[in-house]
């Protein structure tokens, strides 16, 4: 079976079990469940960056989708539709949560700029900390469409239905983040460069 | 005018964000919750729906019919009345 056909094939499937779903039959809802679960909580958690955050979410996203099933249109791509109840639950909570948001940033990895003579392995483990508070100073809408598109490979197509855009909304929405993201970073490692300058003009002071 | 260093090549790739934000699977005491209680959720607004649908069909031929029986009721009562 080549490519095209496995694709059709669980295209096929897919509508089956939104038929299913459709029509409350039982056990399709477990199908779902565990065809879906993990993506939806890797979002949640990279979207939060908190687990307990990400906890609430993940039940409220999967109590929605149980409720809501009849809602699917015939055609629905599961795993959007999925995507789209979970980022709007965020967008909810986030409502209510700023106080949140600052522990979170307050909590997140801070670069460690008085290591010098630093091997592969130590850099590269720092910029990934670095990275990772960058991307959480990135505003939401920006989290969601690298989340979406960069990171779980989403279609621009598909991630236009989660995001309610058109796809050019989308394709610019990316570039921009991806702009942000480097923009962050690149103000995070030269804040550590000069602390960096700064240490070594102390010691040979 | 800094003579700090300045780092202008800093655009990471998507396998370093990924790297980046690792995930750890969902433990399974909250998949389990979360099925269990979304599961219970799903079955019962089947049930709700199918509740409503059983007793829609019956309970109009019901209330038609008493419709009938009440007018029918009504022309004895002027005819022996």
């Amino acid at each position: 079976m080549d490519e095209a056909e496995t694709h059709d094939a669980e295209r096929e499937d897919e509508l089956r079990l939104v038929r299913a779903l459709r029509a409350r039959e039982r056990g399709a809802f477990d199908r779902m469940y565990q065809q879906h679960h993990d993506r939806i909580w890797a979002f949640l958690l990279r979207l939060t960056g908190r687990r307990d955050e990400a906890a609430d979410l993940f039940q409220e996203t999967w109590l929605a989708a149980a409720r809501h099933a009849e809602s699917l249109e015939a055609s629905s791509r599961l795993l959007p539709w999925l995507y789209t109840i979970a980022r709007n639950k965020h967008r909810n909570a986030r409502r209510f949560l700023l106080f949140d948001l600052r522990k979170r940033e307050l909590s997140a990895l801070e670069p460690e700029p008085e290591r010098m003579g630093l091997d592969d392995e130590v850099e590269a483990r720092e910029r990934a900390a670095a990275l990772q508070r960058a991307f959480y100073e990135l505003p939401d809408a920006s989290r969601e469409v690298l989340l979406l598109v960069t990171i779980d490979g989403m279609s621009s197509a598909d991630a236009a239905v989660v995001l309610g855009l058109k796809e050019d909304a989308v394709r610019k929405r990316l570039s921009r983040a991806r702009a942000e993201l480097t923009d962050a970073m690149t103000r995070l490692e030269n804040k550590k460069m000069r602390s960096q300058a700064r240490g070594a003009a102390r010691r040979t002071s | 005018m800094s003579h700090e260093p300045e780092k202008r090549d800093g655009a990471p790739s998507e396998t370093e964000l990924s790297h980046a934000l690792p995930v750890e699977p969902v433990d399974a005491s909250l998949r389990m919750r979360v099925q269990r209680a979304a599961r219970a959720a799903y079955e019962r607004e089947e049930r709700v729906s199918f509740v409503w649908t059983d007793a829609l069909v019956p309970g109009t031929l019901l209330l038609t019919g008493a419709f009938y029986l009440a007018g029918a009721l009504q022309k004895l009562a002027e005819i022996f009345g």
